[in-house]
């Protein structure tokens, strides 16, 4: 099994190269997550260290035993792992803010293509996130389904016939199945409709958060909408219902930037215009900053005005350029915050530049 | 609440005990507690800890009572719910209370857990969810053939249908009519 961060950045993002959803242009990317508890073990809140061990132990038995896959997969033990990797897989979405923070006993076991993460205790003892490139829930929930059916075929579950699939907070429960997209709804948050957009979405029981995961502000216009509701429906019924919703909010964004387009059009190119100007040119880049300028040029190409840019490069950024992964590229602590955000915007002139976004 | 010694006045303190899974509780008002001398050792709304473990023995020796006694922490958790002793029902697996789901945000400690408060779980899984029973899929292990192991959750439910109607809860009966209802178009969809 292949253990370093290192290879994992030599490799990056090869999921956004893939060919599935090239031309959706709202939706990033899709996410599925089942939640998974071991029958014979307390759920890790309230766990003996011995038993939450033994978890780890189980599970690790299966990869290298060769039973859950042939192919790589990455392992990281989190009591191992250096902060600075920690925070790199965070930014890469590939584990949660539980596992940044906490490393006893917490692994995480990475698909090659780095589309599936399996994060063991975290508040659960498994859990399995499966993502897929643009809007494709069934892509993202046939990968997580594989997993979870193999791991079931060594490894006895917490499971009630009534309630289904026990997990540590019963928010969870029934299902355990966490549906999300990422959208960009910037043409719903210029117009001013996102908010009641947000409302509509939250009465029907689906979760609207900021791209930094629960709790955190609008950054970029970039927004994860997941369902809340786990039990009653079957995993299939789910998927329907989160496809319906997410199919109307993205023709509502289309509609809403086609509008600006037609009513507002200097300003909406003015806005394009100078994110572009920020990035080509700016010597100081704060990650929020970045992520406001990629979603102004994200829209001048999904609107054609840059035609020469590619979706896919863009994408990367976003992805690529947190505080931790610039460190790793730096080699080296920034001594201050300013020469970190120097940094960035150096490294994105110099993509800019070197042609690299097209 | 009345006293359990007197039976007529108002209970103002509670003693309880979990031990093997039994429940001993006993309730006693100001005179049966100062008849036991228990007022000379703590003052009620501002509990004296550290004196009460001897006084209380003395008391429920006189009330014949085996191997009743509390901790000083069980007592502290005690005066936080005068009027829900369950707080402290543990569960057998991973020793979680109800205080502990509390402290840690909702999360339960372990499968156990959810027989052990049973009603709470279940009233807290009809807010969030609105339903209460399951109708995906299955671990691969556990799998019977579907249609059999939906024959016999129907089964059950109609019979505790049929009991809660006798039983003339019909509240309850609505509920499972409702579940019953689920299943069924599910088992229609199945086949």
């Amino acid at each position: 099994m292949n253990n370093s961060i290192e290879k994992l950045l030599k490799n990056p993002l090869s999921f956004l190269n893939a060919a599935d959803n090239s031309n959706d242009i709202v939706a990033i990317s899709s996410r599925i997550r089942l939640a998974r508890n071991l029958q014979e073990f307390a759920f890790p809140v309230a766990a003996k260290l011995e038993e939450l061990q033994e978890v780890r132990n189980q599970v690790d038995d299966l990869f290298a035993g060769g039973k859950i896959s042939k192919s790589g997969f990455y392992r990281f033990f989190m009591d191992e792992l250096p902060e600075l990797d920690r925070k790199i897989l965070f930014e890469r979405r590939l584990i949660s803010n539980d596992l940044l923070e906490n490393v006893a006993n917490r692994a995480v076991y990475i698909s090659a293509n780095e589309k599936i993460s399996l994060m063991v205790n975290e508040e659960d003892h498994l859990r399995i996130q499966s993502f897929c490139n643009g809007f494709n829930l069934k892509k993202a929930y046939k990968a997580a389904e594989n997993l979870d059916n193999k791991i079931s075929e060594h490894l006895q579950y917490a499971f009630d016939p009534r309630l289904g699939y026990l997990s540590s907070c019963p928010s969870n429960v029934g299902t355990a199945v966490r549906a999300s997209v990422m959208l960009h709804l910037v043409g719903l948050q210029i117009s001013g409709e996102l908010d009641s957009a947000v409302r509509a979405l939250n009465k029907l029981n689906f979760a609207v958060r900021g791209v930094f995961g629960e709790g955190s502000s609008n950054v970029g216009s970039l927004f994860q909408i997941s369902n809340q509701f786990t039990l009653g429906c079957a995993e299939e019924e789910i998927l329907e219902k989160i496809q319906n919703t997410i199919e109307q909010i993205i023709s509502y964004e289309l509609n809403a930037r086609e509008q600006l387009f037609r009513t507002k059009q200097y300003e909406i190119l003015d806005y394009i215009g100078r994110s572009y100007g920020m990035l080509k040119h700016a010597y100081l880049l704060e990650n929020k900053e970045l992520y406001n300028a990629i979603s102004g040029v994200k829209l001048g190409v999904d609107m054609g005005v840059f035609s020469n840019l590619n979706i896919k490069r863009v994408h990367e950024i976003f992805i690529s350029m947190g505080d931790a992964h610039l460190q790793k590229y730096h080699g080296a602590p920034f001594k201050n915050i300013e020469e970190k955000n120097s940094y960035r915007a150096a490294l994105v002139r110099d993509k800019i530049r070197k042609g690299q976004l097209e | 609440m009345l006293c359990d010694i007197c039976k007529k006045n108002n209970a103002v303190i509670r003693i309880q005990k979990i031990n093997n899974g039994k429940n001993v509780v006993v309730n006693l008002c100001a005179d049966c507690a100062e008849k036991h001398k228990a007022h000379e050792h703590f003052e009620f709304g501002d509990i004296e800890i550290g004196d009460i473990l001897d006084n209380i023995k003395k008391i429920t020796k006189n009330l014949n009572l085996q191997n009743v006694f509390v901790t000083a922490e069980e007592v502290e958790e005690i005066s936080k719910f005068p009027d829900d002793g369950k707080k402290l029902v543990k569960c057998p697996k991973c020793g979680f209370t109800l205080v502990d789901v509390d402290k840690n945000s909702g999360k339960l400690g372990c499968s156990e857990c959810y027989k052990v408060f049973e009603k709470e779980v279940m009233e807290a899984i009809e807010n969030i969810h609105r339903c209460k029973i399951h109708v995906g899929k299955h671990p691969i292990a556990l799998r019977v053939d579907s249609p059999a192991l939906l024959k016999e959750k129907i089964a059950k439910l109609e019979q505790d249908l049929q009991q809660a109607v006798r039983s003339e809860k019909y509240e309850q009966a609505a509920i499972l009519r409702d579940e019953l209802n689920l299943l069924k178009k599910s088992r229609i969809e199945n086949e």
